[in-house]
């Protein structure tokens, strides 16, 4: 009983909080992760800055 | 001023303690539990850390956790918004778990510690970043005093790839790659893709590697990796499934190769498979080789210190080595997950609590020998309580018995003083055998270790012997670095063995230490010391008095699926369970052939 209320919230908050956020952000194409390939970028590294 | 490092819940826990910065013990959860890179709480190994340092847990000022969970939480999080609608199967099995335990895990080590020790931890409970935690375990216990230090492993909270400055006590990550673009991540691919397990099948793929030929190299550097001049690299992410499914490679990537993933029971490995593992070795070479030599120009420090679960790639490591970008190179021996516990205590001791890093002319790791060790009284103990038939004898008659069994071609288990801390055997939960043998490779893949090997055993060499007999002339204490055996001992091969096909050929004798060579020659070197293991050292000494040879097969003390054996029952059992004819432990002697055979079972 207990799995299935647990499965039911977590359906219920990917689909309706995860599924809109997800897709305004594709929408708008911000790449949260940096996953795109940069052919034109010099390099890689990111500078840590949160020291 | 004590501390006790933990790593646990991903894979390989551990704890690790210091004592006012000197490391006093550290022991892996998997020794003690016996489950193989066991990823719980480690509260056998903290126990087991506390007793070795002689205190209680109360003793304790500071606990570290080896990395930071809400950081890697925003990250998981940031991962199933990228990815959606893909990621709902994922989403459903893996946030549970984070919600119930993982983000509140303060509260789950103090619940934990009440249950195994049945108090209240009533001091601080601290976090370090996970990369931070290599790169502490890495640069702290290192002879130098100022270092560049790299990370690379599969992915920490978000960075898979970082570089640090080291500078005395200071030590300070300056640049990163970031998620999902991970090296670790890339072979953890190719070691799914031929068949291999996730997470610990690496070192397969490593040994499987000289076997092939690199053709498919340029095809990966063109499709599935984009790599800059100075190193830093991104995935082409259409070839990947691991940030959202349940395995590390899809459809997309099978076509490029243009076969499916292998599966490890019914298909043998083939010609493609030696060629695949052979080219990502070589990519993973290459771009490390390239951010090295980017890092030495850059900053125009002689030192580089490694860590992270590539680090463990002692080929790659050899190539860093040899090409000298760096003057000299240190890397943590245990440099997986594990090191992680110890190198969370170095960062509190010197980075939080200010603590000036004391240099010696080598490093702080005490030969890695940080687990517990058993006593002539108690390995005894333990034997007569299974009705072993055994014998004690004087260090020196122990010392000239086990030379004879070994030149006798006799597998020979050797457990002394304390247990290794980090994925390798160094001459204390070791097997050895003598490495002229062309059998003893076979002696002791089938009948001690159970299974088909593509590397060959390492040598422990005498470090004052080592560039007689393999081209390096550097320490290796932990055997992660691999280095070609000397021309002059190599062998001949007729054309009829250059044919041979796959494991066959490591069968081939091609040097005067068949046992130790793979089939490119290579050698995964372990320097063994007089200062850190002596008697380990006398040993190699006498056999080096009467072969001429200072060098003898060490493999773990172990059989397949089992971690590296820890008490001498553990040892007994190992030895009773396999065709080991013979077993030294601490001053006792154990021959196969006076043992009851009803102990066999």
């Amino acid at each position: 009983m207990r799995e299935i209320v647990v499965l039911i919230i977590f359906t219920l908050v990917y689909f309706f909080i995860l599924f809109p956020i997800g897709l305004t952000l594709k929408v708008f194409k911000i790449d949260l992760l940096k996953i795109k390939i940069d052919k034109t970028a010099f390099s890689y590294w990111e500078k840590k800055t949160d020291k | 001023m004590i501390i006790l490092g933990i790593s646990a819940f991903y894979h390989d826990s551990a704890a690790a303690i210091l004592v006012d910065g000197d490391i006093v013990s550290a022991v892996q959860e998997e020794r003690l539990t016996r489950k193989k890179h066991d990823a719980g709480f480690p509260a056998k190994a903290i126990s087991c850390a506390l007793c070795e340092a002689g205190i209680k847990l109360q003793d304790v000022d500071y606990i570290v956790f080896y990395d930071k969970p809400s950081l890697k939480f925003e990250r998981i999080l940031k991962t199933y918004l990228t990815n959606v609608p893909r990621g709902f199967r994922s989403f459903r099995i893996g946030m549970p778990p984070w919600l119930r335990q993982k983000l509140f895990l303060k509260r789950v080590i103090l619940k934990e510690l009440k249950n195994s020790f049945g108090e209240v931890f009533k001091n601080p409970i601290v976090f370090t970043e996970h990369h931070f935690s290599h790169a502490a375990s890495a640069f702290y216990p290192s002879p130098f005093q100022e270092a560049v230090v790299l990370t690379v492993d599969g992915v920490g909270e978000r960075a898979t790839t970082t570089v640090a400055i080291g500078k005395g006590n200071k030590l300070d990550i300056v640049k990163e790659i970031h998620f999902p673009h991970s090296l670790g991540l890339l072979y953890s691919a190719f070691t799914h893709y031929t068949g291999f397990r996730v997470n610990s099948g690496e070192y397969k793929v490593m040994g499987l590697a000289p076997y092939g030929e690199p053709k498919y190299k340029d095809l990966i550097l063109e499709k599935l990796i984009d790599v800059k001049e100075d190193g830093s690299f991104r995935l082409d992410q259409s070839y990947f499934n691991y940030m959202t499914g349940r395995t590390m490679t899809n459809k997309k990537f099978s076509d490029l190769f243009g076969h499916p993933v292998r599966k490890p029971d019914s298909e043998p490995l083939t010609q493609f498979h030696m060629d695949i593992a052979a080219s990502i070795q070589a990519v993973v070479e290459e771009i490390l080789l390239q951010m090295t030599r980017d890092l030495a120009t850059e900053y125009k420090i002689p030192n580089l210190c490694l860590a992270g679960g590539v680090a463990l790639n002692c080929v790659a490591n050899g190539k860093i080595l040899r090409d000298k970008a760096f003057k000299d190179i240190w890397i943590q021996p245990a440099a997986g997950d594990a090191g992680g516990a110890l190198g969370a205590a170095l960062a509190i001791w010197y980075s939080k609590l200010n603590k000036p890093k004391k240099i010696y002319c080598s490093d702080l790791m005490k030969g890695c020998y940080l687990g517990p060790k058993f006593s002539n009284d108690e390995i005894e103990q333990q034997l007569s309580e299974v009705g072993a038939v055994f014998e004690t004898v004087s260090d020196s008659e122990l010392i000239k018995k086990t030379v004879k069994q070994l030149i006798d071609n006799k597998a020979v288990g050797w457990f002394q003083g304390r247990m290794e801390f980090g994925p390798r055997a160094l001459g204390n939960r070791s097997i050895l055998g003598d490495p002229r043998s062309v059998d003893m490779q076979r002696i002791l893949n089938l009948k001690v270790k159970f299974r088909e090997s593509f590397r060959p055993f390492a040598p422990s060499v005498l470090r004052e012997d080592v560039n007689t007999w393999f081209e390096i002339d550097y320490d290796s204490p932990y055997m992660s670095i691999v280095a070609d055996v000397q021309k002059n001992i190599r062998c001949k091969i007729s054309e009829s063995e250059k044919s041979l096909f796959g494991i066959k050929k490591l069968n081939v004798k091609r040097s005067e230490l068949p046992a130790v060579t793979h089939v490119d020659y290579s050698a995964r070197v372990q320097t063994v010391h007089q200062d850190t293991n002596p008697l380990y050292y006398a040993l190699i000494t006498e056999f080096k008095r009467i072969t001429g040879h200072p060098v003898l097969v060490n493999t773990s003390f172990n059989i397949r699926g089992e971690p590296i054996v820890c008490t001498p029952l553990d040892a007994f059992k190992c030895f009773m369970g396999t065709k080991i004819e013979f077993l030294v432990m601490g001053n006792c002697i154990v021959d196969k052939k006076h043992q009851k055979n009803y102990l066999e079972n």
